[in-house]
């Protein structure tokens, strides 16, 4: 899709939600875009896998999340909280929670992404014993703000104050 | 009562910021001359919707439109890209410059992003914070998208 047709895809009320993440993407991929990655056609994600190989191979230093592209399913997410900001300022009001929002505690809080953080084999080996809530530092998967799953001694996941809360992806809604 | 916490941390609290809002509305209210407007949600909309309004129902006086939010001016620029107001009506202030927006419109009506969707670029580069995660978009690469306009508006500036 070219750059400014995507641009334009924002201001249209009748753009479907795999229209805007699309959109969304080119934009994301325009402003990132090196001329290797435009050689090689590269998708967010690959472009975000060789800006880390990079940057970790230029130094030693920790390479930051921030530094680096966005996932392509936070790229569809942030598409869609973007359309809906463009919507309302064109009078067009839309629910927040199907546009890429989840209202917690009375507030509309940005979701950032719908995937796992990880492939599950890596994911399965953070689990927690924890007799308590597991909302301290002392529990494992609390400490690496993961939250806690089938695999975990004592709460298994369910009876804490560190369970998953439900997975909302708003793609699927339609 | 005298506070010893700061502007930003007590205007956090959603519920002491409503009743700040509230404090001065009633405050205002009450002198000569002050017309109060109150947004029950997005207030960009309406503050840019009661300066055109009044643009219109009063041709003769000038509208400055005040205000550090970058929302506004965009939204400005969007809502005046098909009937420009004349020189010297509209202006947009915030605490360092001014802009004359018939003449910020004329200096960037040729730029892409003007023939385009200025709001959706705007948008999409997550200067507005309450689209934006945390974690996601602090990188100034991103800031291309709208670096484009902020050199053009920095172009059109009058100091005040």
């Amino acid at each position: 899709m070219d750059y400014w047709a995507a641009v334009d895809i924002f201001e249209q009320s009748s753009a479907t939600k795999i229209d805007i993440a699309e959109a969304g993407r080119t934009i994301l991929r325009t402003v990132y875009l090196t001329t290797k990655d435009k050689r090689e056609q590269l998708t967010l994600n690959k472009m975000r896998a060789a800006r880390y190989s990079d940057k970790s191979l230029a130094a030693a230093t920790v390479v930051t999340a921030e530094s680096l592209p966005p996932t392509c399913d936070a790229a569809n997410l942030h598409a869609l909280r973007a359309y809906l900001q463009v919507q309302q300022w064109l009078g067009n009001e839309l629910d927040p929670t199907r546009y890429g929002f989840v209202l917690t505690n009375g507030m509309y809080m940005p979701l950032a992404m719908s995937n796992q953080v990880a492939p599950d084999f890596l994911l399965d080996g953070i689990f927690c014993k924890c007799k308590g809530l597991c909302n301290t530092n002392s529990c494992k998967c609390y400490k690496a703000q993961l939250h806690c799953n089938k695999n975990c001694g004592i709460c298994e996941g369910a009876i804490c104050s560190n369970k998953e809360p439900e997975r909302v992806n708003p793609f699927q809604d339609d | 009562m005298v506070l010893d916490i700061s502007k930003q941390q007590f205007l956090s609290n959603s519920n002491n910021k409503q009743s700040f809002v509230d404090y001065v509305k009633l405050k205002l209210t009450d002198i000569e001359g002050i017309q109060v407007v109150s947004a029950q949600s997005d207030a960009d909309c309406l503050i840019v919707d009661t300066a055109i309004t009044a643009l219109i129902e009063c041709p003769a006086k000038c509208v400055t439109v005040v205000g550090d939010d970058t929302d506004l001016i965009v939204l400005l620029l969007h809502r005046n890209k098909m009937h420009v107001p004349a020189a010297g009506k509209l202006y947009f202030q915030t605490k360092k410059w001014s802009w004359d927006i018939a003449l910020l419109t004329h200096s960037i009506k040729e730029q892409p992003f003007m023939k385009h969707s200025i709001l959706s670029l705007h948008a999409n580069s997550g200067c507005d914070t309450t689209s934006r995660s945390p974690s996601f978009f602090l990188s100034m690469r991103v800031m291309w998208i709208i670096g484009q306009l902020s050199i053009y508006l920095s172009r059109a500036v009058q100091p005040r």
